[in-house]
């Protein structure tokens, strides 16, 4: 059946923020990523959920990994200059292992850059947000269909895996407006993912006694449960403690529960690339570029296709690899200078990897991709 | 029969990791003695705290306790009490993590009115880093980054919570438990932000180095700085400069934050305005 | 056939309507339609364009592609001083003539029809509210876009129920007005 809509990718994205059972959500004003606070604003009363706008930035990241923490379903939403100043936060929730969903509709800079711009240049910024050794999450969607579908996933692997996610948007993708085809929702309602609860006896309960791989299980606030949350490292029951194997074992574990569950967290997409010379890389709106000068070189008698990683981080290293053998040429192409490229090199272990960057604010047309692509046959 | 504390505290934590006669022990065990005696339930109270000495008070306690971020617990206990208005949520902060890098948060606690219990533990120094400047310090003060002397101008936090809009303001010493016990009760029965600046000693980082070796001796100079309010509203102006009022400041009826919002959804799910 | 069509304005102006309505109309039409807007730094009172993308199938490039745009219509001077650059050789051009000049030059390059559009929808129509539809009339008109059945229907759909009517009589005006230019 599926339900018809015009829409653009931003307000997907709050539809599907409160269709995965969004209760909270805590803001600041920032371009482009206001309209997604806007709509969560009027949206979440509506259903006994809450909305509040924070003094800054800092603030309401805090706000909603506290929200989180007692027991609702929180995200917060920002844009580069917003993201910086809540990363101290989003390593808390890292330590903590408070689940969140952070949007980041990206824009061009460093510093207030490009404000109103499309940009790619937060990949490397979402990859690490913070101090410290951790492992992030992030997706990055390249349709109006995929925001809603990934704002969807951010909320099921951030329940899952008990762990800032982020939702990577670029201007072009949350602008667009067009029409969409999604899910019933009582289908959306059978995907949606709810974090583990401890239900065992009170006193032994030890929320942080996760085994490797493992996140914590973190009971809601106020059921009984006590325990205590700390941004230092903690043992156990969540108390803090120097003591280097348990320091040791947290990072272990911290990272081991995302790099080693690859397998379950990791998504991407191929297109075309059955009979391909040329594998062009490409992830959010640049990949419907490339998706359309592949059509154009094919015309022209040159096989490309395209691998798009949807879960920007972790990287789908395997696939990467794999892409090193198999391709003849590689090609990558991002509205930044390089960011993923230096993943892809990672991966491959090629330096022969012809590349399309631009950090100016302005889209990359199918023509230059052609044109590029076609100088390095 | 004695106060038994132990159904309130983490005993397995004991003792604290405070100094020798820190004034944080006496305000943890003041804040228990309020809650034994309002009937609170532990299951339903939440301690949150920032960064600083008075950061490990939420770990001391036995309930739902937070130890966040310098400076952004009250941002953190804003998120848990608006999605969990009927819980008690109570804040501890030090002077530099509620005034400096927290004072944005403070500010706007105050202004919402949020029903926050928000207790400054305000010992005029950093006490945890070794002896750094606080907007607190008093003017002349031998600090470690101000070894000339503190030149900053002192910050009279209740002034702060005034100006912000908290509608209760209360000060007190940890000199004086049972006045702190009395004033914490009534703000702990209030609804709405309940602010207090309760003055702590640090003979250790602030004493030892401004001719208050004894912690005695620091205790003595808080108490040479504080007045009822009643006196204090008697002294010429020169007699209350360098004197700091205490009991109940403030104490206002107004509209709560999180009833204020009970009245956005309902107004969202019947389509109209908030009434005011 | 990918067509594109670019709306401009000042931030506020309602004629910027007139983009989300034939795009809509599109969809309805069964073809593809994107709708991509500039956001501009200073949102109201701002120069602002939205660019309508029109297909039979999938758009992948959500953007008007330079040298390539058909149409403008322009309420704003400053908008039209902008954003005229892209446009394909011999584009068609709808200004607001109490609005925006446009120079002999641009004229010798483009088809430009001068209309009074916000002044039409207030003392013609009655309601300067129904500036976006006496512009979208003339857009449809001009340019065969799309039939004018489908468009009306779309835009009765879309506008606020109050004001069906005024609309009504607002796409006619349009449709005349372009009729007129065209027979010139």
């Amino acid at each position: 059946m599926g339900r018809k809509l015009i829409t653009t990718g931003n307000d997907l994205v709050s539809m599907a923020a409160l269709e995965a059972g969004c209760n909270f959500f805590a803001g600041y004003p920032i371009t482009p990523s206001s309209d997604i606070m806007h709509n969560m604003s009027v949206e979440l009363p509506k259903f006994d959920g809450h909305f509040i706008q924070m003094e800054d930035e800092i603030g309401s990241v805090c706000a909603a990994i506290g929200a989180s923490m007692s027991g609702a379903k929180a995200m917060t939403g920002s844009s580069g200059p917003g993201i910086s100043l809540k990363s101290e936060q989003i390593g808390y929730s890292f330590i903590t292992e408070v689940p969140l969903v952070i949007v980041n509709v990206m824009r061009g800079g460093p510093s207030t850059g490009l404000p109103t711009h499309v940009s790619q240049a937060d990949v490397g910024q979402a990859k690490y947000p913070t101090h410290g050794d951790y492992a992030s999450i992030s997706l990055c969607p390249g349709s109006l269909e995929e925001c809603y579908s990934m704002t969807i996933e951010a909320f099921n692997l951030a329940e899952k895996y008990m762990t800032p996610v982020f939702l990577l948007l670029d201007e072009t993708v949350g602008h667009m407006q067009s029409e969409v085809e999604l899910p019933d929702l009582e289908d959306v309602k059978k995907m949606v993912i709810n974090r583990e609860v401890y239900t065992g006896d009170k006193d032994t309960y030890e929320p942080y006694n996760a085994p490797m791989d493992k996140p914590a299980v973190l009971n809601p606030f106020f059921k009984g449960y006590k325990y205590h949350v700390t941004g230092l490292h903690h043992g156990h029951k969540g108390f803090p403690t120097e003591d280097p194997v348990q320091s040791q074992y947290n990072i272990d574990r911290l990272t081991g529960k995302v790099n080693n569950n690859r397998g379950d967290i990791v998504k991407y997409a191929e297109y075309m690339l059955d009979d391909a010379d040329i594998c062009i890389i490409a992830y959010g709106s640049i990949s419907r570029s490339a998706k359309s000068a592949i059509a154009k070189l094919r015309e022209k008698g040159i096989k490309a296709g395209m691998f798009r990683p949807i879960t920007l981080w972790p990287s789908p290293d395997k696939q990467l690899q794999e892409i090193g053998k198999k391709f003849k040429h590689i090609f990558v192409t991002e509205l930044n200078m390089g960011q993923y490229l230096e993943e892809v090199q990672r991966c491959t272990k090629r330096d022969d990897i012809g590349t399309l960057h631009r950090a100016n604010g302005k889209p990359i047309p199918p023509l230059e991709i052609v044109a590029k692509v076609e100088e390095m046959l | 029969m004695a106060f038994d504390y132990s159904k309130y505290l983490r005993t397995d934590k004991m003792p604290t990791l405070w100094c020798w006669g820190c004034g944080d022990g006496v305000i943890l065990k003041s804040v228990i003695r309020v809650i034994d005696e309002l009937g609170w339930d532990m299951d339903d109270v939440c301690i949150v705290s920032g960064i600083g000495c008075s950061g490990r008070f939420s770990s001391y306690m036995n309930a739902n306790t937070v130890h966040t971020t310098h400076g952004r617990a009250i941002a953190y206990a804003t998120g848990i009490k608006m999605a969990n208005p009927d819980k008690k949520v109570i804040v501890i902060t030090g002077d530099g993590d509620g005034s400096a890098i927290g004072g944005n948060h403070t500010i706007h606690g105050c202004r919402r009115n949020i029903d926050l219990k928000h207790i400054i533990i305000n010992n005029f120094i950093y006490g945890l880093t070794n002896s750094q400047t606080s907007p607190t310090t008093p003017k002349g003060m031998w600090t470690v980054t101000a070894q000339r002397g503190n030149i900053d101008p002192t910050f009279d936090l209740c002034k702060l919570a005034e100006g912000a809009g908290a509608s209760f303001i209360a000060r007190e010493s940890m000199t004086n438990p049972t006045k702190l016990e009395k004033v914490l009760k009534k703000g702990f029965e209030h609804k709405g932000y309940s602010f207090f600046d309760v003055f702590s000693n640090c003979h250790i980082n602030l004493g030892r180095k401004n001719k208050m070796g004894q912690a005695k001796e620091t205790l003595d100079w808080i108490d040479s700085r504080i007045v009822s309010k009643s006196k204090f509203e008697k002294f010429t102006p020169e007699e209350q400069d360098g004197k700091y009022p205490t009991g109940v400041l403030r104490q206002e009826e107004q509209d709560e934050y999180c009833d204020m919002y009970k009245k956005v959804q309902y107004a969202s799910q019947n389509n109209e305005q908030v009434k005011f | 056939m990918r067509r594109e069509l670019r709306f401009t304005g000042a931030g506020g102006q309602g004629v910027l309507t007139a983009g989300a309505i034939l795009a809509q109309a599109k969809i309805n039409d069964g073809g593809f339609s994107i709708k991509a807007s500039t956001y501009s730094s200073q949102v109201r009172g701002g120069p602002t364009k939205v660019d309508i993308l029109l297909d039979e199938s999938e758009i992948l490039f959500p953007y008007a592609i330079d040298g390539q745009i058909e149409f403008m219509l322009s309420t704003a001077q400053q908008s039209f001083n902008m954003y005229k650059s892209e446009l394909a050789p011999n584009a068609i051009i709808v200004v607001d003539s109490h609005l925006v000049e446009v120079s002999d030059e641009d004229r010798a390059k483009y088809t430009v029809y001068d209309v009074p559009i916000i002044y039409t929808a207030k003392n013609v129509v009655g309601n300067v509210v129904t500036q976006s539809v006496v512009a979208l009339a003339i857009t449809v008109e001009l340019t065969k876009v799309l039939s004018n059945e489908v468009v009306y229907e779309t835009m009765v759909n879309s506008v606020p129920p109050k004001s069906v009517e005024v609309n009504k009589k607002a796409y006619d005006v349009g449709v005349e007005i372009a009729k007129k230019l065209l027979a010139k």
